[in-house]
């Protein structure tokens, strides 16, 4: 357990020094405004289209760091030691994914609030979105490892990684895209977030075994 | 003559393999050729229209059989990339590997048929339906699995790779087909055939349909033991080639 705290130190001061956080989000409300104005030439600017551009920005904002959590430590040798060490690979993934949620995801959710109201959505409704978001983006993030476990060591598999990791998140945008649809229709329930809470936690429990499995490939 | 053999694995020896469908392979042409085209002449030329909808219903026997065999080839390459990951049998990866285009040709002609049948009776050729939802989602997982095995070099640890994007696939696709059918059944009519007959078609179009489905699975099988047997002989020019100039 401590060893695992200290390697939850490490990878979070690694994160952070990174600047990784400032990267992700400032291309987070670069995309939203490009994708807006483009929208906003066609005169729709409905709530419904900014949530899908909201969605998509996310989606698409976490996909632009995935190559990073495994690829340095694969290539400086750092993997090869957590693999001999006592903590077990699973732990270190899910470590991983953790970051990549705090560094990615969570810059962004505090963003919505800030980006949608001028964008036309109604403060009570942006916390709502935000609280979707937050529930729903650690699936994006376990989903990623997956990804990146997969093209690891492959020179310029950047594009490669994005053909196989937008599809996986499908489910999970099309369930939060249709929730927070219903947070505007006012036809809206708290349980409506189950769904995605279950999500989450379904990935939260299959994708570090498999993720480990794939990772295991490369030393085999 | 094929001698008895005690297990089943023993025609993932590619030796074996190769033996036994030099032999099969000739009668599943035959079978391709008499069941699909009995099949579609029996369906595009001696069955009614529909009071409905006019001959475009005919386009049904193409387009059930392709979207049967779009679901059921991702499974089938599913089950082969668990076999390949447990019991290491090159015959079940090339067999994945080979499917995979044929499925990418199914999916995308159950599209696009379904989008020409579309236009005269829905008014549209595209609607984000879930069926059609999931139909689009399936082409995008086909994609990735072909696109590792077009852009990578083969060596074993791609092999597993792209058993596990197989595997992932699957189960994603899974869950997306459960995501978009989970608020409405949308604008897709049910299922044409089923086991329980309470809501099957009519007879008429019925017996030349199983005809057409039985006729594309054939296809399907040709195609793929064909294509399998190119993959073996394939390696085994390249391992020749890189060995012999030693």
């Amino acid at each position: 357990m401590k060893l695992n705290i200290h390697l939850f130190k490490y990878e979070m001061l690694f994160a952070l020094a990174n600047k990784s956080i400032l990267l992700s989000s400032s291309f987070f409300v670069i995309l939203i405004f490009t994708v807006g104005i483009g929208f906003g030439q066609t005169g729709d600017s409905s709530e419904k289209t900014v949530i899908a551009i909201i969605w998509i920005a996310t989606a698409l904002s976490s996909l632009l760091s995935i190559k990073e959590m495994f690829q340095n430590d694969f290539e400086d040798g750092t993997l090869d030691f957590y693999m001999l060490s006592a903590a077990t690979l699973e732990t270190i993934i899910c470590l991983k994914a953790f970051t990549h949620w705090v560094t990615t995801n969570l810059p962004i959710i505090f963003l919505i609030p800030l980006i949608s109201i001028p964008l036309g959505i109604t403060f009570y409704h942006s916390i709502l979105i935000a609280l979707v978001m937050l529930i729903s983006t650690p699936a994006l993030s376990f989903i990623s490892t997956l990804g990146a476990a997969l093209t690891l060591g492959e020179k310029g598999g950047n594009l490669l990684l994005s053909i196989f990791i937008l599809p996986t998140f499908l489910p999970i945008i099309i369930f939060g895209m249709k929730i927070s649809i219903l947070i505007t229709n006012s036809t809206y329930d708290i349980m409506a977030h189950l769904i995605l809470f279950a999500l989450s936690l379904i990935c939260l429990a299959i994708t570090p075994f498999m993720t480990s499995a794939i990772i295991k490939v490369h030393y085999s | 003559m094929i001698k008895y053999r005690k297990n089943i694995w023993e025609f993932a020896n590619p030796n074996n393999f190769l033996r036994i469908t030099d032999k099969i392979t000739p009668f599943f042409i035959i079978l391709t050729i008499i069941t699909l085209s009995t099949g579609i002449i029996w369906g595009l030329f001696f069955t009614p229209e529909d009071y409905r909808q006019g001959s475009s219903v005919k386009i049904i026997y193409v387009h059930v059989p392709t979207a049967f065999l779009a679901i059921n080839i991702y499974f089938m390459m599913f089950v082969t990339s668990v076999i390949w990951l447990i019991r290491r049998h090159h015959v079940s990866l090339i067999a994945a590997k080979s499917a995979a285009p044929i499925g990418f040709i199914m999916t995308l002609s159950a599209i696009l048929t379904g989008a020409i049948w579309g236009k005269p009776i829905w008014g549209t050729y595209w609607a984000w339906d879930p069926r059609l939802t999931s139909f689009s989602i399936l082409l995008m997982f086909y994609i990735g699995y072909i696109s590792i095995w077009q852009t990578m070099k083969f060596s074993d640890k791609i092999a597993d790779l792209s058993s596990w994007l197989c595997i992932i696939g699957s189960i994603f696709a899974l869950m997306s087909r459960y995501a978009v059918f989970f608020w409405d059944q949308g604008l897709h009519q049910g299922a044409s055939l089923s086991l329980d007959k309470k809501e099957n078609i009519d007879d008429i179009f019925y017996f030349p349909l199983l005809l057409c489905m039985a006729g594309f699975v054939f296809l399907f099988l040709t195609l793929l033991v064909i294509r399998i047997k190119t993959e073996i002989q394939k390696r085994r020019l390249n391992i020749l080639l890189s060995t012999g100039n030693t």
